[in-house]
């Protein structure tokens, strides 16, 4: 599955932001495939009933605490859908090192309608 | 809540099974894979329409990132084109997701699949597929355009199915942004996942490559698809019984339908676009003309 990348002539300084996401993508992947595999055996071995739901972020660390597999899963949930954030936030924090000024306002506009989004749909 | 509406027990191998197709196929052409999964869901294992689209919507953003872990370490994803389409795609999106309640109507529907057949039409290869002249020179050409304007957004990537370095420049951004608006409505709108539009807007409109282009499209996925499904999550939508094998069978088959499309000549993936597009075209009007239940 490994795959040779051989362009890496120009862009040098860019490429290095594509890898440092993609390294930041395959350990928030691997962490919550971890737990989310975790929950589904421990599901698998106990009775605990298909429609639990998932848990409210507070419960987490008793769950995690009575080997409750929906704690796993929930984490595991959470921590992929925080990626497209992460992939966000160090974008931005690139950006700004290396003084781009376009793609800096890009992140800034791209942060702002996520969070209003996020906002607007949980009113 | 839960217990009245969910079936008490939901076959793992099936979902299994569905996760794995909707992540090859969807990192493959750059698409959620939601159109595979929802109606599995619903259909097959008696899902109520609400778990399913959550449960979809989760398995969009694991394909998605997924995919983007791959492509962006080849540099395929035009980082900076993803980041600035996200930008009216995830207003669009949500736009879209308040005008369903009032505009869901099968015509509309109708018009968008016919709209599709013709989308699908103008994918399709040409008799003989060649690099367009500005992706050949394009080496030459980034470093002349230099001064441009929106040079910033100009890409490049190695393409290991023609052994070939391919740079490209990236042709109106500002309809790009204004498309990707309109992507985003109709995408909330009819249901559908963004990928379906965001691939030929930018592959046609914009002259992005197709390999770029549906690496790309697996980023904005991923901005786009990321607040649906908090809110189906907050909203209790969300059965770990049903995410849990999901995700991981989604996460294998994104990994391996990745790695193909890099491997994959342009033209094979170009077909298979089409004839996908075609299919959740006709599809979507059957559906709307209540054919298909």
């Amino acid at each position: 599955m490994k795959m040779e990348c051989r362009y890496d002539t120009r862009h040098e300084k860019l490429h290095r932001l594509n890898r440092r996401i993609s390294l930041v993508l395959r350990a928030g992947i691997a962490v919550s495939l971890i737990l989310i595999v975790s929950g589904l055996i421990i599901f698998l071995m106990s009775e605990a009933p298909h429609t639990s739901p998932l848990l409210p972020l507070p419960s987490l660390v008793e769950g995690f605490a009575a080997l409750n597999p929906a704690a796993f899963i929930t984490a595991g949930v959470v921590l992929i859908l925080l990626l497209p954030a992460a992939i966000l936030i160090l974008s931005l924090a690139y950006f700004i090192a290396v003084r781009e000024r376009q793609p800096v306002i890009v992140c800034i506009v791209l942060l702002i309608m996520l969070a209003a989004s996020l906002i607007l749909v949980l009113k | 809540m839960l217990s009245l509406t969910m079936p008490a027990d939901v076959n793992i191998w099936i979902l299994g099974g569905t996760g794995f197709a909707a992540g090859f196929l969807g990192s493959m052409l750059g698409v959620g894979g939601g159109f595979i999964i929802v109606p599995v869901l619903t259909l097959a294992l008696g899902l109520p329409i609400q778990y399913a689209i959550g449960s979809s919507l989760i398995s969009i953003v694991i394909n998605a990132c997924t995919a983007t872990s791959v492509y962006i370490r080849c540099h395929m994803t035009n980082l900076h084109l993803g980041l600035l389409l996200s930008c009216t795609l995830v207003p669009g999106a949500v736009a879209g997701a308040f005008l369903a309640a009032s505009l869901s109507s099968p015509v509309l529907t109708i018009i968008f699949g016919l709209l599709m057949v013709y989308v699908a039409y103008l994918m399709m290869p040409k008799k003989r597929h060649r690099l367009a002249p500005e992706q050949v020179a394009a080496s030459k050409n980034v470093i002349e355009k230099d001064h441009a304007p929106h040079a910033w957004l100009d890409g490049c990537y190695y393409d290991p199915a023609i052994n070939r370095e391919i740079a490209y420049q990236v042709h109106r951004p500002v309809t790009g942004l204004v498309t990707s608006f309109f992507a985003g409505v109709l995408s909330s709108l009819l249901g559908i996942g963004g990928g379906i539009v965001n691939v030929p807007v930018m592959n046609r409109f914009m002259k992005v490559p197709l390999k770029a282009t549906i690496a790309t499209s697996a980023l904005l996925l991923a901005f786009t698809t990321m607040t649906g499904a908090l809110i189906y999550i907050f909203n209790g939508y969300v059965v770990p019984y049903v995410v849990a094998p999901l995700i991981i069978c989604v996460f294998l088959g994104a990994r391996l339908g990745a790695a193909l499309a890099h491997r994959s000549h342009s033209v094979l993936l170009m077909w298979l676009f089409t004839f996908f597009l075609a299919v959740t075209a006709v599809l979507m009007i059957l559906k709307a003309l209540n054919i298909l239940g």
